[in-house]
């Protein structure tokens, strides 16, 4: 190919690539039709490419994975012998009834494929969708805290907002029996989270843990969130909180999606 | 002059789509077209950057007139516009191409000038039935809309190309 048909072909594809973005931008702006279905595609050709990629991650952190998910499988057995000693300790009681719960709590577990941070409102997705049993407005967890909430379900991938997002605020509570309060993310760091406008006649002590109040529609009580740390004042009305959250969302790899009803 | 008769053919050629659009729906499962004909016909002294240019403004104006959606003939007649030269490349040898302007019957054959624009028709209805169906639809829909499109639009394509070779043996 010489010079002159070289140069020419390049500016045929130049103009037909310009013309092409300016033809499909148009359809996507005047057909909510066309413009899902590009948007569904582009998402899971996005998903595809981000799933690689995360495979590869994964196989270079195996080894603390694995150390993570042992120590997450220990706390669980703990767990599981407290409850199973505490189930026949009221058994034999007689007061069996009140341990059934009356809220349905199904799980499914699911991978990360791609969970951004580096935004104010950072979302996350998994490799779990609608035919995995993946609902919409399902809570996603972690035996180290929340992580979001599913927000748009395809066959085998869910879209979620991440609690490192500015418009996340989640319902907690301080202690076993303390106040109810709002906690978000701090907007800096991976875990870190913050209570915001609290009255100054609320005390808080550093290092009580913070739990899921139970009063959300995504998420059952008594997750545990985080440890409270130091408290500051905000011009000079209210107080603030940070939290250090038990879940680092920097190495995060499997997490439970829970459709929690009441 | 002989520029400005193949313009008036053009335009006229649009406003008959516009027209067959608007008034000819005779069934989900038939989409007819003269635009993927009309780009192939675009004499060949025109450049690839031209025919683009062309294709982008005929589609646009058949989707605005007709109240269609806007960017759909465009987004599939810009590949017909882009690959013209490389289909006519395929279909005839190049001193045929160097020696030929326009496109014409009687000086490149029928039967090799109905290949080509048939091969650009089908780009054309392969993408348009696609992204028109927007994966609403079912494959074997698509696969009965294209055969019968394509069917109506070859013989339509046919007295599109006789009307531009007539202009062209002026």
């Amino acid at each position: 190919m010489n010079g002159r048909s070289k140069s020419s072909f390049l500016a045929s594809a130049a103009i037909f690539i310009a013309l092409e973005i300016a033809a499909l931008a148009m359809l996507g702006s005047s057909s909510t039709i066309q413009n899902t279905w590009f948007n569904r595609m582009s998402h899971r050709t996005a998903s595809f490419f981000w799933s690689g990629g995360q495979r590869v991650r994964s196989y270079f952190s195996l080894e603390r994975q694995n150390g993570i998910l042992a120590e997450e499988n220990f706390e669980l057995l703990q767990k599981v012998i407290e409850y199973e000693s505490l189930l026949g300790e009221k058994a034999a009681l007689g007061e069996v009834d009140w341990i059934v719960s009356d809220s349905l709590l199904k799980m499914v577990p699911a991978r990360v494929i791609r969970a951004t941070m580096d935004s104010q409102e950072n979302h996350i997705v998994i490799d779990k969708g609608y035919e995995d049993g993946i609902e919409p407005d399902s809570g996603i967890i972690t035996g180290r805290g929340v992580v979001g909430i599913i927000s748009a379900v395809d066959r085998h991938r869910s879209y979620g907002l991440s609690f490192m997002n500015s418009n996340f605020i989640l319902s907690a509570r301080i202690g076993r029996e303390g106040i109810i309060v709002p906690l978000q993310w701090k907007g800096t760091g991976t875990d870190r989270a913050v209570i915001r406008e609290m009255s100054l006649h609320n005390v808080i002590e550093p290092g009580d843990t913070v739990w899921t109040s139970g009063f959300s529609d995504y998420f059952p009580a008594d997750i545990p969130l985080g440890i409270t740390e130091k408290t500051s004042l905000t011009f000079g009305a209210t107080s603030e909180v940070e939290v250090r959250l038990f879940q680092d969302f920097s190495c995060l790899k499997y997490v439970t999606v829970v459709n929690y009803e009441r | 002059m002989k520029d400005k008769h193949y313009f008036l053919l053009f335009v006229i050629l649009i406003v008959i789509q516009m027209f067959l659009d608007s008034f000819l729906n005779l069934s989900h499962y038939l989409s007819i077209s003269l635009l993927p004909a009309m780009i192939m016909c675009i004499p060949l002294r025109s450049g690839t950057s031209f025919t683009l240019l062309v294709a982008f403004v005929c589609g646009f104006a058949v989707d605005f007139f007709e109240g269609g959606v806007l960017g759909l003939t465009s987004v599939a007649l810009l590949p017909v516009a882009l690959l013209r030269g490389y289909i006519f490349r395929l279909c005839f040898d190049f001193e045929t191409i160097s020696r030929t302007e326009e496109i014409s019957v009687r000086k490149m054959g029928l039967p090799r000038l109905l290949v080509s624009i048939s091969m650009g028709l089908a780009i054309f209805l392969l993408i348009y039935i696609w992204i028109d169906g927007a994966g609403t639809r079912t494959f074997g829909f698509n696969l009965s809309r294209f055969f019968l499109s394509y069917v109506a639009d070859i013989l339509l394509a046919t007295v599109t190309l006789y009307l531009f070779s007539a202009q062209a043996d002026r």
